[in-house]
């Protein structure tokens, strides 16, 4: 059987007004129908260029070259516009990241299934909506039928997702794209949508191509793998090759500085790759990957490096050979293992908390249509919550669950509708806010609107000294450079603007203007998921080796499980705004108790090659927070609910010292 | 240091190390637009400030022998009137020369009061929110609802006409561009996370709304600033010329436009040469618009 796509010495060309920008090179692959291909690669490395060279869809201005890039029978390079966009419709198809704005919002589900089968089919519009139906019954849709006559923004992500790939099968594609399919959904929902993508794949026998920066995803479900890096693949093979036996440098510090559970000891260092990706502007003679790489040597820099075959089809980019590469030395240097000791336990669990919520609870009033009446929406449903000195206390939940809200309650942001705050003894509503931001500081998600871009990096950093009236101008600026120092950023940033630096350099801005006042305890909301794998290691290790000098106190907010199990010290997993289970890493990780901790442990995709996407079984939709459910919150999506689940809420109870859940069945068991 | 901050370290030194300031100064020497919009404009407001040293005649002594001289470069033209006479034989490029300090006055005055105006409802609508923001979305659907130029006759009408009135009631009327532009952009900027960040390091909302937000909006208001500038002035001129704007003798561009309307088919430069000052003076402040914002803004990642 011949490949039903065959790319080889694609490259493709950026015309920027600064001058070209070559953001693929030297790309090939092939693929066979029921074939999963893996694209893995840091943001900017070409990824979705190249995906988008092959479904024609690069604006005008930019030249794609290849020695063959074929579909099927045709010559992609040489075909027409108007024939491209038919093959695109009928036998190419691609799904986005964004499920939220892939959808025209003004235009049914139904409209926008039935649509391009009608124009690229000629089909009766009966018979388009027997097939919309049915796909939309494959991909796993209640109601089929009647959610055809709804609009995008009555679904949720998730459902907004699945019919995005139903709309996709609509015309019998033979080969899908899927550019992040999963990156804006929650884990247990991205389980969902992977294990629905390779079922189909595998009944319909379509080629995939899946592309993500998450090895994790990556992994699990190709069977071919390309790691790409600044346009290039670096590394490319079967699955079990790339990921068990890594050969480039790249791979292998990329798959190092992944926080693997068991791997590494939690508050350990993670393997970080120093340095950025470089700007692909102008013309690269040698090695791409050679300012970062520990083996680099002058002649990486010198001469045009090709790919070079280990064995049956892995192949890898360096001029160094297999065996010297494999040489047992890790890529990335010496690095610190962790203390060896149980990872949190200098905390004093018995001190007096520094910060407190009491049964803290924050509800909105939304209305929703413009002469109903307002209705409650409750964010934070009676939260108490201690954080100790020392501590690391992770907040886990999915989209939508209040783990914002708490955070911002905590900062002193947003005020408890009921309920109280205390920052070190006081109410925090009572505290000024100086009084208060001397205490407690906060790292936001997003490092890209985090830091005003009118301001210079100095100019951000040294704004807290400034509203506290702490030294003179000179001692401003002297502290100023001892964090930045601190931090990791170099001297001469101080009169660069944010939007000169990379999202890790500007994360470390975001830390340095956090920890100037010299804080107590640090609110860190999302801190590394809007980072690459490599970046998010560096960024990890900073706020691990800074709560160890400085003695801080980390509140985590994330939904990343693998980061949590890394430096948190202590678990509290949200629900629809209350509190689930309490654990410390080490029990929860081990022993999960609430059916929902444990789907939310289950959904982690570790880089295990091939190893599959487990299944969790959570029904589909997170429910919305305006109706919740009655009773236990869960019990809809809950395998273990009984009758009682209906009707009654659980609270928390203790089930050992620190570990307490709000479960029925738990409960029944200890009795 | 870690391996990972020298690495850091290594690939900054491509960052040339200036301060703000300097880098303004940097990209001001190499920005053509904002050099010649400069230029105009300061050689305008010289004239219009030394207007009585410099003008070769009085601009309101009539002359009705000499009445429509041509330009100098005419062939009736002669080197005593360079700009030639007006209708009543006043002398044009004095009349031009002082009607400068009336059209840029008028501008930049009640551009000016507009956007302090209009900037102040946006900020407060954008930030506050709720009922502030209904209150200042009712204003401006009223002040669109009525006809300005009909509102800023009545007005000047009953004030009584002086280039002070003028210029308030132009100012006025002329806010709301302002304050949609600065109502979005605040929103917007509003649930950005540098705005929490701020008030998490302390800010109060007076600090946040002037260090953070508001220099963030710089760019928008310059340029509403100068189109609405171009506005004023011709509105100015419509007021003029409908007899409630600058009264006669004085001279201002919009008037002399007006006057020499009637002429226009056979002195054609009656028209055009008040025009042409309008254009410049437009065309300079529009550059030098453009040239402040590509100056101020911080440079993008090369």
């Amino acid at each position: 059987m011949s490949a039903i796509l065959e790319v080889k010495n694609l490259s493709v060309t950026l015309k920027l007004a600064e001058g070209d920008m070559t953001a693929v090179q030297d790309v090939s692959f092939e693929l066979n129908r029921g074939e999963t291909l893996g694209i893995v690669g840091e943001s900017g490395s070409g990824k979705s260029v190249s995906s988008m060279a092959i479904m024609g869809l690069l604006p005008k201005e930019t030249r794609t070259d290849a020695t063959t890039l074929r579909f099927g029978d045709t010559n992609l390079l040489m075909t027409r516009e108007d024939e491209m966009a038919r093959l695109r419709g009928n036998k190419l198809a691609m799904i986005f990241q964004e499920p939220m704005t892939s959808l025209n919002p003004v235009y049914t589900i139904g409209r926008q299934m039935t649509e391009l089968m009608q124009l690229h089919r000629g089909v009766s519009s009966t018979e388009a909506r027997k097939r919309a139906i049915e796909l939309l019954e494959k991909v796993g849709i209640t109601a089929a039928e009647s959610r055809l006559s709804q609009y995008p923004h009555q679904l949720s992500g998730g459902l907004r997702q699945r019919v995005m790939i139903a709309m996709m099968l609509m015309n019998d594609p033979e080969l899908i794209i899927a550019d992040e399919p999963t990156t804006a959904l929650d884990v247990t929902i991205q389980a969902q949508i992977l294990n629905l993508l390779k079922d189909l794949q595998k009944e319909l026998n379509i080629a995939l191509i899946i592309i993500s920066h998450d090895m994790g995803v990556v992994a699990r479900i190709s069977d071919k793998i390309a790691v790409m890096y600044a346009g290039q693949v670096i590394e490319s093979g079967a699955v079990n090759d790339v990921l068990n036996t890594p050969v480039h440098p790249y791979t292998q510090g990329l798959l190092e500085s992944i926080p693997v559970p068991g791997q590494i000891e939690p508050g350990g260092e993670l393997g970080s790759i120093p340095g950025l990706v470089p700007s692909l502007k102008g013309k690269f003679t040698g090695c791409r990957f050679a300012n970062r790489c520990t083996r680099a040597k002058d002649v990486c820099q010198q001469r045009f490096v090709p790919l070079s075959e280990v064995k049956n089809g892995h192949s890898f980019r360096c001029i160094l050979t297999s065996e010297e590469l494999r040489d047992g030395t890790s890529s990335l240097g010496h690095r610190k293992q962790g203390d060896g000791g149980f990872y949190g336990s200098d905390i004093n669990k018995e001190a007096p908390p520094i910060l407190s919520a009491d049964a803290a609870e924050c509800v909105f009033s939304i209305r929703q249509k413009m002469f109903s009446g307002n209705k409650p929406l409750r964010a934070v449903d009676g939260i108490s919550l201690d954080l100790r000195k020392g501590e690391v206390v992770a907040v886990v939940g999915e989209s939508g669950c209040g783990k914002s809200t708490l955070a911002r309650m905590l900062l002193g942001l947003q005020k408890p509708t009921s309920g109280k705050v205390t920052l070190g003894g006081k109410d925090i509503g009572s505290l000024s806010n100086l009084e208060r931001s001397i205490k407690l500081q906060s790292i936001f998600q997003d490092p890209y609107s985090s830091l005003n871009p009118r301001r210079t990096i100095g100019e951000i950093i040294r704004r807290p000294l400034k509203l506290h009236g702490i030294d003179c101008a000179d001692g401003q600026r002297q502290k100023v450079e001892e964090i930045m120092e601190r931090v990791g950023l170099p001297r001469n940033f101080y009169n660069n603007y944010p939007n000169q630096l990379s999202g890790g350099q500007r994360q470390r801005v975001a830390i340095a203007r956090a920890l100037i006042l010299n804080p107590e305890i640090v609110v860190c909301d999302e801190p590394t998921s809007a980072l690459d794998v490599s970046v998010q290691a560096q960024i990890l290790n900073l706020l691990l080796e800074l709560r160890e000098e400085m003695g801080l106190t980390y509140l985590l907010i994330t939904h990343d499980m693998a980061v949590v199990e890394h430096i948190a010290t202590r678990v509290v997993v949200m629900y629809l705004g209350r509190v689930v289970e309490v654990a410390d890493t080490r029990t929860l990780f081990s022993s999960p108790k609430h059916p929902y901790t444990r789907a939310l442990l289950k959904s982690v995709l570790t880089p295990e090659a091939g190893a599959g996407v487990p299944r969790v079984e959570l029904g589909t939709a997170y429910p919305n927070p305006i109706n919740p459910p009655s009773g236990c919150t869960f019990h809809p999506r809950c395998e273990l609910a009984t009758d009682i689940c209906k009707s009654k809420a659980p609270s928390l109870q203790g089930l050992s010292f620190g570990h307490s859940t709000a479960c029925h069945m738990m409960e029944r068991k200890t009795a | 240091m870690t391996s990972t901050a020298k690495a850091v370290a290594a690939i900054a030194d491509d960052i040339i190390d200036l301060t703000p300031k300097e880098r303004m100064i940097r990209k001001a020497k190499s920005h053509l637009g904002f050099q010649f919009g400069a230029f105009i404009v300061v050689t305008f407001a010289l004239i219009a400030i030394l207007a009585p040293l410099i003008v070769p005649h009085d601009p309101y002594v009539q002359n009705l022998s000499n009445r429509l001289l041509s330009p100098v470069w005419n062939e009736q033209g002669t080197w005593q009137h360079i700009l030639g006479t007006d209708h009543l034989g006043r002398d044009y490029l004095s009349r031009l020369i002082y009607g400068a300090r009336i059209s840029m006055g008028v501008g930049f005055g009640a551009a000016t009061l507009g956007c302090l105006i209009g900037v102040t409802i946006g900020l407060s609508a954008g930030y506050l929110g709720g009922r502030v923001d209904q209150a200042a979305s009712f204003l401006l659907t009223c002040q669109l609802a009525l006809p300005s130029l009909l509102l800023a006759m009545a007005l000047v009408f009953f004030v009584g006409s002086s280039v002070a009135t003028l210029v308030i009631v132009l100012g006025v009327l002329h806010w709301q561009y302002y304050m949609v532009v600065t109502r979005t952009l605040t929103r917007q900027i509003r649930s950005l996370e540098y705005v929490s960040a701020a008030r998490s390091i302390g800010s109060t909302d007076r600090q946040i709304l002037f260090y953070e937000i508001l220099p963030n909006l710089l760019n928008q208001i310059i340029v509403v600033f100068s189109l609405e500038m171009a506005v004023v002035i011709i509105h100015e001129a419509s007021l003029s010329f409908l007899g409630v704007g600058v009264q006669p003798p004085t001279a201002s561009w919009g008037l002399m436009i007006a006057e020499g309307k009637t002429m226009m088919y056979f002195k054609p430069y009656l028209v055009m040469i008040p025009g042409a000052a309008l254009f410049l003076l437009v065309l300079a402040v529009n550059l030098l618009g453009d040239g402040i914002r590509d100056i101020t803004a911080p440079e993008s990642r090369n």
